[in-house]
């Protein structure tokens, strides 16, 4: 995906928040929709289940409008976490700019993190994009649940992240970490415009 | 504004600004420019691709300027094929070469450039000691032209068959392709006139492009553009471009490169650097062939003490053997009689010695005039002449 195009002077930014069912990817979402200036606010759409799942994804545009000269818009996105979505799930990283991986804090969710990551990597590999190069940030959610019913980030980062990349605590429900997760995850896409593998996309 | 959202748009500001290079943005505004203008801007868009700023200045000036050229170069080429107006190659930088040559075939169809002279054909300059090594250079640069001697200069004085020789290696060029090839034959005096009569015409670029498009070249007598400097510069960059195209040049001088005064040293450097082969007065032997190839047209057998003493004379050029065979042929058939030995002598002086005046063939057809009038009798030295004899 081109997300810069200098001829019409617009960047875009392709963002997709990866994670297990229930880790509170679409709760990232409703976050920064809220904290969007009315002016701003673009319509998010939400495909839904009856049961409140991502049926299919969530999509949420941010138009930030012009930085240096360029119209700049996020493109937000999640995918569906449940195990059976998953042409769904590479449908929507296809093109994608950067990746935030969120896991679920509590304990016995550990293995469908890592199954997730996993099938994260595998998505990435089968769209021919070597997983170790997407800009990847990782996100341990439900950070504010009874200390006896999770992992603390440090135990997490220990099993996840084993690449070594930004992860933040957060609370999405509340709002704590959700901006410092998309900040850095943005941080890593633009700093990619700069780099010579990049130049010229 | 919630300031979390604040707060993330003045970082994704200074991200864009440190991450999204601005002469990135500089070649990216001239790429939509000139493409639409119809402009083909891959080599822009390669520059896009660079790791590392490139001179942005440097590279987007020159591209306005191959534009400014295609430009030029498809008003020149639809003055003369209105067909070619809006051709492709006229909006590709990158083709700006191929441009040229679409201008110069156009202008060779609506102009040709002066050909060789058909008469000055190899099989007719006679080769001797004197002229050997001019002969087998031209020889060599037929074989391979642009090639063996891309620049190859003929050097000697007047008369000796420098502009023979050298129209002689365009006819065989263009002889040799089957009349594909086009050689341009011209002097340095009509070369100067020539551009300046394009200078004020406003058609130097039609002018240039006319001999950019020939496969061969030849300067004749190329002392003409000695201290015409503007004509010297058009004279290097056209060779220079024949050369790097491969093309066969042949410079004929009346002296060495080197004795060339009031060339620049520009001009003087090339031809000084190409391979000279000089032209001497004819040697005897080669005068006494010239002699017969000369006269044998007109006279069925010639006595060999004829040409022979005919080839003693120390003429200086192939020119003045022409001329003393025009002069004796001219005699005999005054005289009515065969060209004898006895008649040249007459005609000559029997004594070797350098053609003169036009005294003793005067003499000679004087007396064989019966219509001779007495008041036009001869000078002093022919009455002398006739005397002796």
């Amino acid at each position: 995906m081109t997300i810069v195009n200098y001829a019409t002077r617009e960047i875009t930014c392709k963002i997709v928040y990866y994670g297990p069912g229930r880790s509170g990817k679409t709760t990232n979402l409703h976050y920064v929709y809220e904290q969007v200036p009315d002016g701003r606010k673009g319509r998010m759409v939400s495909l839904a289940t009856q049961t409140d799942r991502t049926l299919f994804f969530d999509f949420l545009p941010l138009d930030l409008g012009s930085i240096s000269g360029f119209t700049t818009r996020f493109q937000l996105y999640t995918v569906p976490g449940q195990v059976y979505y998953k042409t769904t799930r590479r449908l929507v990283l296809q093109g994608a700019d950067g990746v935030v991986f969120v896991a679920d804090s509590q304990a016995r969710q550990l293995d469908e993190n890592v199954e997730s990551l996993q099938d994260l990597h595998a998505n990435l590999a089968e769209h021919g994009v070597d997983p170790r190069t997407v800009p990847l940030v990782l996100q341990y959610n439900k950070q504010d649940l009874p200390r006896e019913m999770i992992l603390p980030a440090q135990e997490l980062d220990d099993a996840l992240n084993f690449r070594g990349v930004p992860y933040f605590a957060a609370d999405a429900l509340h709002g704590r970490g959700v901006f410092e997760t998309l900040r850095a995850i943005s941080e890593l896409v633009l700093r990619r415009l700069s780099s010579p593998a990049m130049a010229g996309r | 504004m919630s300031g979390e959202y604040e707060s993330f748009l003045a970082d994704v500001a200074e991200a864009v600004a440190q991450h999204v290079a601005p002469w990135r943005a500089r070649i990216a505004e001239a790429i939509a420019q000139w493409s639409a203008a119809g402009y083909q801007v891959a080599v822009l868009e390669r520059a896009m691709q660079l790791p590392n700023e490139p001179d942005v200045d440097g590279l987007l000036s020159t591209f306005a300027a191959a534009a400014e050229h295609l430009a030029e170069l498809e008003r020149v080429a639809t003055a003369a094929e209105p067909a070619l107006a809006g051709d492709p190659v006229f909006r590709d930088p990158a083709r700006t070469a191929e441009a040229e040559d679409v201008v110069a075939r156009a202008l060779a169809a609506v102009a040709p450039p002066p050909p060789p002279d058909g008469a000055l054909a190899r099989e007719g300059f006679e080769v001797g000691e004197s002229n050997a090594a001019a002969a087998r250079a031209a020889d060599e640069a037929v074989a391979e032209p642009g090639v063996r001697h891309p620049l190859l200069v003929l050097h000697g004085a007047s008369g000796v068959g420098k502009t023979h020789l050298a129209h002689a290696i365009a006819n065989d060029l263009v002889n040799a392709s089957g009349g594909a090839l086009v050689a341009a034959c011209v002097t340095g005096e009509s070369f100067a006139a020539e551009l300046v009569a394009a200078v004020q015409a406003d058609g130097v670029e039609r002018w240039r492009a006319r001999y950019r498009a020939v496969d061969a070249l030849v300067i004749d007598d190329a002392q003409g553009v000695a201290g015409k400097e503007r004509t010297q510069a058009e004279l290097v960059s056209l060779v220079d471009e024949l050369r790097a195209a491969r093309k066969q040049v042949v410079v004929t001088l009346d002296r060495a490169p080197a004795a060339v005064e009031s060339f620049g040293a520009e001009l003087r450097r090339r031809l000084e650097a190409a391979t000279a082969a000089a032209l001497d007065a004819p040697d005897r032997a080669l005068r006494e062939r010239l002699f017969a190839r000369a006269l044998s047209p007109w006279h069925a057998a010639l006595d060999p003490a004829l040409l022979g003493f005919l080839a003693e004379r120390p003429v200086k050029s192939a020119r003045d053997v022409a001329t003393l065979a025009a002069r004796l042929t001219a005699a005999a058939e005054v005289a009515n009689v065969p060209l004898t030995l006895r008649l040249a002598q007459t005609e000559l002086g029997s004594a070797v010695r350098a053609p003169q005046g036009p005294a003793g063939g005067v003499v000679e057809a004087f007396f064989a005039d019966t219509e001779k009038v007495i008041w036009d009798w001869p000078d002093v030295a022919a009455r002398v002449s006739e005397e002796l004899r």
